[in-house]
């Protein structure tokens, strides 16, 4: 079974707690982890006015300085197809 | 408007907003409690209905909204060439569509059903059965139930309008009954509020009238009246017109406002005169034309006591002349306004001066000063519930 102890970071997304034995992660790793689907956009909480960072899949973000909240932006879709 | 850059696919059949977009409007939304309207257009002449593919892309939108905006609806429009359709983003739960400006048009409503009796024959030949169903399924808010108020509840009840809201702190007084429509000589004592409702139940005798005897400069007041269709504002104060002009153009309510005066000076008329006005987006409000004194707003948000306690108030207001037909000639022409309004009678002026003395009629049009802070985006335009009202906080001894 999986050594608890192991997993000493953690981050959220959309307010779900993950955790992870690393203490770097890239964007793609984040949305697998949260099973985020590839046509989303993770973006990065920051604190008061500072404009929220958009998290590429090549992006890495470090886990080990605050604890991060991340949420996931799905693309808009609108078609008139099969009624 | 999303820039072209801003999709990630855009065909005949189907378009695609990035997430960046989605998420930079999701923080507007949440930083000004705004709500988002996500339009998107059929090909085609036969009114649109939302497709599948805008069930499934509505349904991701929804989820994530819930998370980033919980306390905030967001709707979903549809437009083509026959029509409109809109709902609450990601739901089945579709509500009407209504334009406001000059006029107040309905362009979409899930459940209209009306089908007027012969009781209006002589309207729908004038209106035609759908402008009758419309008045019929309207919900109208009447501030002030005195001398114009009761005229307007009178001429709406007649018309056909069946849902009204009614406030007005006051009870009969004796010298009101020489311009009080509806009322009787035994009505002194009673709240102006039940006799306009006694006359509505009178011709309709299935209205749903909600009445409030009190002053609807207290903010409590003023809510109630959100989610009425169209207002009229026959008050003779300056702080409920104040308080209603907010209510029109913070959520988006039509508000016709009536004044008359018949002044004398030395045993002579000097004046008859009267105003009847819409305020509603795009037209200049009482601010910007300067028709709100800021000290007579505040002696309004006053209670008795605090008016005591106020040096630069000086004296009690003396009860003016009223006559039952300078206010019937205003109301009417306020009726009429509304009518133009809301079914298309082609009467379009929405600011009308009369001038007894001379016999005249003048429509006169104020520009809406920039940046306005009522009428105005940089004011309280739609902004609902995003934004407190302004007005008199407690319901407190003195009303
Ligand atoms: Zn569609
Ligand atoms: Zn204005």
């Amino acid at each position: 079974m999986n050594d608890k102890k192991e997993k000493e970071f953690h981050f959220f997304v959309d307010g779900v707690k993950y955790e992870t034995e690393h203490s770097y992660l890239s964007g793609a790793d984040i949305k697998r982890i949260a099973k985020i689907e590839a046509n989303y956009q993770l973006f990065l909480e920051e604190q008061g006015d500072t404009p929220d960072r958009p998290i590429a899949d090549p992006d890495t973000v470090p886990l080990n300085d605050r604890i991060k909240h991340f949420f996931a932006v799905p693309p808009a879709t609108f078609g008139h197809g099969n009624h | 408007m999303p820039a072209e850059d801003d999709y990630t696919r855009r065909s005949q059949l189907e378009a695609e907003l990035r997430p960046a977009f989605i998420a930079r409007w999701a923080k507007i939304a949440a930083r000004t409690k705004s709500s988002l309207v996500f339009v998107h257009s059929h090909p085609g002449r036969a009114a649109p209905e939302f497709s599948r593919i805008d069930d499934a892309g509505e349904e991701v939108l929804a989820h994530f909204f819930r998370h980033r905006t919980p306390d905030l609806q967001h709707l979903a429009l549809v437009v083509s060439d026959g029509g409109y359709a809109c709902r609450y983003l990601g739901s089945d739960r579709h509500l009407r569509l209504i334009a406001v400006g000059d006029d107040r048009r309905v362009l979409f409503d899930p459940s209209r059903s009306h089908d007027p009796s012969d009781l209006y024959d002589r309207q729908v030949r004038a209106f035609g059965r759908a402008g009758q169903s419309i008045l019929q399924s309207l919900r109208v808010g009447i501030v002030g139930l005195g001398g114009t108020g009761s005229l307007a509840v009178q001429q709406l009840a007649h018309l056909g309008v069946k849902e009204f809201v009614l406030v007005d702190p006051d009870d009969v007084e004796l010298t009101n009954l020489n311009r009080l429509a509806g009322s009787a000589s035994a009505d002194t004592g009673q709240a102006k509020v039940a006799v306009a409702e006694r006359y509505i139940r009178a011709v309709q005798p299935r209205a749903v009238v909600t009445s409030f005897q009190e002053n609807v400069v207290f903010v409590e007041t003023a809510k109630k009246l959100r989610d009425v269709d169209v207002l009229f504002c026959c008050t003779d104060s300056h702080g409920s017109r104040a308080v209603l002009q907010q209510l029109a153009y913070q959520y988006l309510i039509p508000c016709i406002d009536i004044g008359t005066v018949i002044a004398v000076k030395g045993g002579k008329i000097t004046h008859i005169t009267g105003r009847a006005q819409m305020l509603s987006p795009g037209l200049a409000c009482l601010t910007c034309g300067g028709l709100l004194d800021g000290n007579e707003v505040r002696r309004d948000m006053m209670s008795e006591a605090e008016r005591k306690q106020d040096p630069y108030l000086v004296g009690a207001r003396e009860p003016a002349p009223a006559v039952i037909s300078i206010n019937s000639t205003i109301t009417s022409l306020a009726i009429t306004m509304f009518l133009s309004a809301v079914v298309g009678v082609p009467s379009p002026a929405r600011h009308l001066l009369y001038d007894g003395l001379r016999s005249r009629l003048r429509s006169v049009k104020g520009e809406p000063v920039q940046d306005c802070i009522v009428c105005s985006r940089a004011g309280v335009l739609a902004r609902g519930d995003g934004l407190a009202l302004q007005g008199r906080l407690a319901q407190n001894v003195n009303r």
